[in-house]
């Protein structure tokens, strides 16, 4: 596929012409809490959230270099929908189907643990049942990524396999390129990646001599591409491969290490709740007996809830038996079942749990405990 | 001796001895207090069962939970009679749950840090303002013997011009506002578990036979979520301000909980956590009660 190279100042224009082509447009912004007119200094918590960019007025709200609070994944996978509708006459019940109003969608600057992410949850949703909300939604939008310049300090995607610059789950990727690798980045190197990308792109420059100009040749580009993201992985400061993990986690499930680890847990779901790649969802109804809709809403193996019976006996009886549930999920069952681990390191739940519990560091001690029996079994032999 | 200044090594040190002995004497079964974080600032609640372990207590400004949540968590209950690192703000929270009997007072062992504030992603959080408990009262031991000054305290609370902009606003502003705010709950309940006085076994959200409030994240059962957690919150909450601190989407839980304490204050002149003899005002009945409200 091809690679193009385009000015940082240009990407305005890239995006006006996505809005003239009528296709919705969803990005990064920063959406404010209600004014705070705090007398003290304090940081107003602004979150970075993705969300529908609907005018040209309101490109200048896109925010580019943040890294985003919640995942994009409520783009396919919103936090509430309905998916059948019931309305009950004298005649009968009668149920519709709800259409899942997928949009001709371009969804920019995911980052590429997030579009990883994507083809994670595509796994699952494509898998015993063919879920037709996410399926659609996915098939109707084109992924384009932002390349990672400068990971945070709880990133960690190269610990499971992935890299900062990752094409995989993108449909294009835009990385963030300077001239020499010691300048600003001042223009990004676009890989078109997929099929659904190429056409995206062609579409767009397509139509108009002036995205033609804008758009140039940006094979010169992808080599420097590759000595920059070394040079970015390289200053991640969390770099301990998870592969292995799984291999211990089999023979973990009772250790008391797991529980003194996940000890602190409150059982809030927030790790959830922001996760790109968790995908558990609670159906409920909602309305009156005449009418009302199904909903699937966003459930976590956190909570108490999750595995208690109508009859009141909760296999899962104490938190860390719900958080074990989340790591195990994560990094031993989805992977026997779909190739890779259901963690792509973006380190969001590291920031955002309240106790600081933190996935990464719970894996990290898992090993070297693990590491160290076994020297000590070796030298006992 | 007065001071600002606060040497956190020595305090740390001060955690462990105590806990030491606590622990060695079997006083307690368990210390829970703060231990170091896999990240830079960020330490972690950690539980201590075996005197030799007591040197992973650490103490600094980043100590910014309320620990006392989890005395009443189903896998720490049972280890009771307990030893808890309060700061004189959690430390309402210990005569909170104490009044309201959900722990007996000699199970719980508070260890009282004198403090000035801490630093949450290097802030300082609107509650330490006006602090008014930077010598914890109520605790078992203070450690060390030095006194903050806390001549420092100014005349408004950080969040009075946003309580002035509420009370400015007519009743369907102020349904707007707090509707916008609402709106973005996502119903992770971070706001209940983490809260030390949300206790209940099941919570009214968790109800389905009936059900009370719809748990579908959306207007209708946000605004009713939201709404009925304050209401039931009034008067007990301590203003820990943690709710606020952990809610993913940054929803103004302070300015609604400092509201209402303002409300309950105002009504009752009551402050919640201060009193092991008093009760909060919405939980109990008095025969002196106006009641002319009746009709
Ligand atoms: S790990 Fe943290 S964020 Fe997740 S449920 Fe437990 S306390 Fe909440
Ligand atoms: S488990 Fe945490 S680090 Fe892994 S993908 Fe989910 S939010 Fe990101
Ligand atoms: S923590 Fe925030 S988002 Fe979560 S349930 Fe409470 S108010 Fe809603
Ligand atoms: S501030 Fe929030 S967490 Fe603290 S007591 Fe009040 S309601 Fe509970």
């Amino acid at each position: 596929m091809k690679n193009y190279q385009l000015s940082a100042k240009d990407l305005a224009a890239f995006f006006e012409k996505v809005l003239s082509n009528n296709l919705r447009l969803i990005a990064p912004i920063k959406v404010k809490q209600n004014e705070s007119q705090n007398v003290t200094k304090l940081k107003n918590k602004a979150h970075i959230l993705f969300r529908e960019i609907p005018s040209k007025d309101d490109l200048k709200n896109i925010v580019i270099d943040a890294y985003t609070d919640m995942s994009a994944k409520e783009i396919f996978f919103p936090r509430s929908e309905p998916v059948i509708e019931y309305t009950n006459k004298k005649s009968g019940v009668v149920i519709k189907d709800i259409d899942p109003q997928a949009k001709e969608t371009v969804l920019f600057g995911a980052r590429p643990c997030d579009a990883f992410g994507f083809s994670l949850l595509e796994r699952l949703f494509s898998w015993d049942y063919d879920d037709p909300f996410f399926l659609k939604r996915r098939e109707k939008t084109t992924v384009i990524s932002l390349g990672c310049t400068s990971p945070l300090e709880s990133c960690f995607c190269t610990s499971v396999g992935l890299s900062p610059m990752n094409t995989e789950g993108s449909d294009i990727l835009f990385t963030p390129m300077s001239n020499n690798n010691n300048d600003k980045e001042d223009r990004y190197l676009v890989e078109v990646i997929t099929p659904r990308g190429e056409k995206l792109i062609e579409s767009i420059i397509g139509i108009s001599s002036d995205l033609k100009n804008i758009f140039t040749e940006g094979n010169s580009l992808v080599q420097a591409k590759a000595a920059f993201e070394n040079k970015v992985k390289e200053q991640m400061k969390r770099k301990e491969d998870f592969k292995d993990i799984t291999e211990i986690l089999k023979y973990k499930f009772d250790d008391s290490q797991l529980e003194s680890e996940t000890y602190r847990c409150l059982g809030c779901g927030v790790c959830s709740m922001v996760c790109p790649t968790c995908h558990c969802f609670d159906i409920v109804d909602e309305g009156e007996a005449s009418h009302g809709y199904r909903m699937k809403n966003w459930d976590s193996c956190s909570f108490a809830l999750f595995t208690k019976h109508g009859g009141g006996h909760n296999p899962r009886d104490m938190q860390f038996k719900r958080c074990r549930q989340r790591y195990m999920h994560k990094l031993h069952y989805y992977r026997e079942k779909f190739a890779d681990a259901l963690c792509v390191g973006c380190g969001r739940c590291v920031k955002a749990c309240p106790v600081n519990l933190d996935i990464y560091s719970v894996v990290y001690n898992l090993k070297k405990a693990y590491a160290n029996n076994k020297n000590k079994e070796d030298k006992e032999k | 001796m007065t001071t600002t200044n606060i040497n956190y090594s020595d305090l740390q040190q001060e955690i462990r001895d105590l806990s030491k002995d606590l622990l060695e004497s079997k006083k307690v079964n368990i210390v829970i207090g703060y231990g170091a974080g896999p990240l830079n600032e960020k330490p972690i609640p950690t539980f201590i069962t075996n005197a030799a372990d007591v040197d992973r207590l650490l103490y600094n400004e980043h100590c910014y939970h309320n620990l006392s949540v989890y005395l009443t968590k189903a896998e720490i209950r049972p280890k009771a009679p307990w030893a808890i690192v309060v700061k004189g703000c959690d430390a309402r929270s210990i005569v909170g749950l104490v009044v309201e009997n959900q722990i007996k007072r000699e199970d719980v062992f508070t260890i009282g840090m004198p403090c000035n504030g801490v630093k949450i992603e290097g802030n300082l959080p609107s509650k330490c303002v006006n602090c008014t408990v930077k010598n914890p009262a109520n605790v078992s031991k203070v450690v060390s013997s030095i006194k903050i000054d806390s001549s420092a305290i100014i005349e408004q609370h950080p969040l009075h011009q946003d309580m002035e902009m509420l009370n400015k606003m007519s009743a369907e502003e102020r349904f707007q506002f707090w509707k916008n705010e609402f709106d973005r709950c996502i119903r992770c309940y971070a706001c209940r578990q983490i809260c030390p006085h949300c206790f209940c076994n099941t919570c009214i959200a968790e109800k389905s036979t009936p059900q009370w409030i719809s748990t579908t994240p959306g207007s209708r059962g946000n605004f009713a979520w939201n709404a009925i957690r304050a209401f039931h919150l009034v008067g007990r909450c301590v203003e820990c301000m943690e709710c606020s601190r952990s809610c993913p989407m940054g929803i103004r839980l302070d300015l609604l909980n400092h509201y209402l304490a303002e409300e309950v204050k105002n009504s009752y002149n009551f402050i919640s956590g201060m009193d092991f003899e008093q009760k909060p005002p919405l939980t109990t009945y008095n025969l002196k009660d106006n009641q002319d409200f009746i009709k």
